[in-house]
């Protein structure tokens, strides 16, 4: 086996990133992906065959009250879960890195905003984030959008005007998604289709937008390669490679400088956990802690107007975050939230009209999906989860079908962010009224995003990696993604996930020798 | 179709109860689409089942859950489910989706709680209900798809 300078593990939206950064620079880069090859043309437009992009490795089991919903939450395969992710891209607020110091909650992260605006800048314009920064009043300093923003269709109209009547702002949702072609990909069609995966490209993924890059400077990219373990050497100091399974379950070996784990945060932390007695880069004993899932407040109503609901994105139309900053200002709870506005909804699916009232059945039933084709609203809240130490990824006494101990986890809400989600629900039924939705209710706690498992921090009693992904334990050992989160925020993660491995992947190229040697 | 998971008993008792809870499941061939999953690879398993923290083979999930629903009907109404009237199924269907009806085998082989299997029986329906291509143009709305799907609910081969 010829050894590599960079294996990455995971093809999604951190590892294809760093795959195209680091290969244009001139790394000979391998990817390990443990799921299938998946192709643009490949992306059926249909709420049925898109699960098939699910999370389909080794099973993960789930505790505690708020479970965070693995397979949902997950993809697999080329692209990852940012292969069918909805592309809100929000960026972290300035409170977000300093919630310990200012609030004496939670933890600090090792940078603070203005550590990381340069990359959010840079990956937006590299990637095309369509948005209205004047209007967006409580986004932190940056560039102004690359793209005009998002059209407003009828739902979102309607539903902004419950929020406008009760003294609160709209503006539109910043989307990793063409408004107009940019960087050689075309315009999106607005047909809500992007749970399936954008076929057309329109959606910044990691095969419409880094993967093509990589691929383009010859990184190698394995697919149905499960890696099972990082290799160090006698020191267990230094990585040296990985050992990984491909379907037919030989187990293969591939030498590496540096090793990069990408593969989310939960299977991040199982490989480390699985590759050494206590567990790889665990001085700290927080391998696997601290996992965080955001809680989804969702709103559904129909209104007598036409909505339209089948139009837009599936991610939403319009932003409020009027309930973000000063995290102890809300009414109920601790914590920030923001409200996506007015998804793209089809009839079917758990995030289907269909599925939004499951109390019907029946002939009430088919008078209600007959009303909801043409007259149903809908609204999210992203709703903070305060990281919370016994939430954790551990390894399971059971195995997968290479013997490797399965990822057992535990997640149950902190009090304050739970109650911050009652009060974000009460507030958006009091939304809808004013909306004038002539039938409001809410959905159950629906956890999305999942993040933590593997925090940054300062030193290694506090923390996994520097502030680079960069293992404390093992200099030549990195990790990308939200695993590497100390707090959730109360936005989507991926737009910061990116700004975070660009950042990461110059540290790399400027630090090379010292990594490696 | 020939079914290659289920058995005609089985296929009648969903075809009956998921019609009752989503009219129009059974002519659009739920039993079809369960079967046809049931016996496809795990990793190409498209049931929403698989969203419920529950891992494949789902096959004992129905056919338990079915023999559950039998057995209860017999012991509420005193005869088979294919012979109640719209208002008993619609009552035992309001009870089922809040708990476990009397009879719904709480110990040994468990079935799944009735309230679970009432809502991923309901899921499914509707994925084949109002999820394909034919069922958004009989509600007029576009589809707008970017790739159709070459069958609403096969994976190609
Ligand atoms: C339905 C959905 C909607 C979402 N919408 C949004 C949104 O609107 N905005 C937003 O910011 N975020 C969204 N997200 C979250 C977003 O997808 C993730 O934050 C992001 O993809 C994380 O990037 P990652 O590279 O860490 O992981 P992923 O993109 O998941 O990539 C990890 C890859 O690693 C592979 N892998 C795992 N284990 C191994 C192993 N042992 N060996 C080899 N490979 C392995 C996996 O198969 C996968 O391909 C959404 C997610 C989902 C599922
Ligand atoms: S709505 Fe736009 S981003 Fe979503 S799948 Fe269609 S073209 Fe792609």
């Amino acid at each position: 086996m010829k050894k590599t300078d960079v294996i990455i593990v995971g093809s999604g939206a951190a590892g294809s990133l760093m795959a195209a950064k680091l290969s244009e620079a001139g790394k000979k880069v391998t990817i390990l992906e443990a799921g299938p090859e998946r192709r643009l043309e490949d992306l059926t437009s249909s709420q049925i065959h898109a699960r098939r992009l699910k999370w389909g490795g080794a099973p993960v089991e789930e505790n505690g009250r708020q479970p965070i919903g693995n397979v949902f939450n997950s993809g697999y395969g080329t692209g990852g879960s940012a292969l069918h992710h909805y592309a809100v891209w929000p960026r972290l607020h300035v409170e977000d890195f300093k919630v310990k110091s200012l609030y004496n909650r939670a933890v600090d992260w090792p940078i603070d905003y203005d550590d990381i605006r340069p990359f959010y800048d840079k990956i937006q314009q590299e990637v095309g984030i369509s948005g209205d920064h004047t209007a967006e009043i409580w986004r932190p300093k940056g560039d102004p959008y690359p793209l005009p923003p998002v059209p407003a269709f009828q739902q979102s109209e309607v539903i902004a005007r419950g929020f406008a009547k009760l003294g609160k702002r709209t503006s539109p949702l910043p989307l990793a998604i063409n408004s107009r072609d940019y960087q050689g990909r075309p315009a999106c069609l607005w047909d809500g289709w992007c749970d399936a995966g954008c076929p057309t490209r329109a959606l910044a993924s990691p095969l419409a937008h880094y993967l093509p890059k990589a691929i383009k400077q010859d990184v190698n990219i394995i697919h149905n390669a499960a890696v099972t373990r990082i290799l160090t050497d006698k020191s267990g100091k230094k990585a040296i490679g990985v050992h990984y399974q491909n379907k037919d379950g030989a187990k293969i070996t591939q030498m590496a400088d540096v090793v990069i784990l990408a593969a989310y945060a939960i299977q991040n932390p199982r490989l480390l956990l699985n590759s050494a007695e206590g567990g790889l880069a665990n001085r700290s004993g927080l391998v696997g802690a601290y996992i965080m899932s955001h809680a989804a407040a969702l709103v559904y109503g129909l209104f007598d107007q036409e909505t339209a609901p089948y139009m837009g994105a599936t991610g939403g139309q319009m932003l409020n975050q009027d309930s973000y900053d000063h995290k102890d200002q809300r009414t109920k709870g601790f914590g920030s939230y923001q409200w996506m506005i007015a998804q793209a909804v089809k009839p079917n699916d758990l995030l289907g009209y269909g599925g939004s009232n499951p109390g019907l059945y029946g002939a009430k039933l088919t008078e209600f999906m007959a009303r909801a084709a043409h007259h149903f609203g809908t609204m999210t809240a992203c709703v903070e989860d305060l990281p919370v130490k016994e939430n954790h990824v551990k390894l399971s006494s059971d195995r997968d079908k290479f013997g490797i101990p399965l990822a057992h986890i535990h997640h149950t809400s902190h009090a304050d962010s739970h109650a911050l989600w009652q009060g974000a629900k009460q507030e958006g039924i009091e939304i809808f009224k004013a909306a004038g939705a002539t039938e409001f209710w809410n959905g159950p706690l629906g956890p999305m995003h999942i993040m933590g498992g593997t925090i940054m921090g300062d030193t290694a009693e506090n923390s996994v990696t520097n502030s680079y992904g960069q293992c404390h334990d093992i200099d030549n050992l990195f990790i990308a993604g939200p695993g590497l989160f100390p707090t959730s925020g109360g936005v989507n993660p991926t737009y910061t996930v990116h700004a975070l491995t660009l950042r990461s992947s110059e540290y790399i190229l400027n630090n090379w020798s010292g990594v490696i040697s | 179709m020939p079914f290659r998971s289920l058995n005609q008993k089985q296929v009648s008792a969903l075809d009956f109860l998921s019609d009752a809870i989503v009219p129009g499941a059974k002519s659009s061939g739920l039993s079809h689409f369960i079967d046809h999953q049931l016996s496809a690879p795990n990793e190409d398993n498209l049931l929403i089942l698989r969203y419920l923290r529950m891992n494949p083979p789902f096959k004992n999930f129905y056919t338990s859950a079915l023999k559950a629903f039998e057995r209860s009907v017999r012991l509420k109404y005193n005869k088979s489910p294919f012979d109640l009237s719209e208002a008993e199924i619609s009552e035992f269907i309001s009870i089922m989706m809040q708990k476990n009806p009397a009879g719904w085998p709480e110990t040994g082989q468990v079935p799944p709680p009735a309230p679970l299997f009432y809502f991923v029986l309901r899921s499914d329906a509707i994925d084949v209900t109002y999820g394909t291509m034919s069922s958004f143009d009989s509600m007029d709305i576009p589809y707008m798809a970017h790739i159709a799907p070459s069958h609403p609910w096969k994976a190609p081969s």
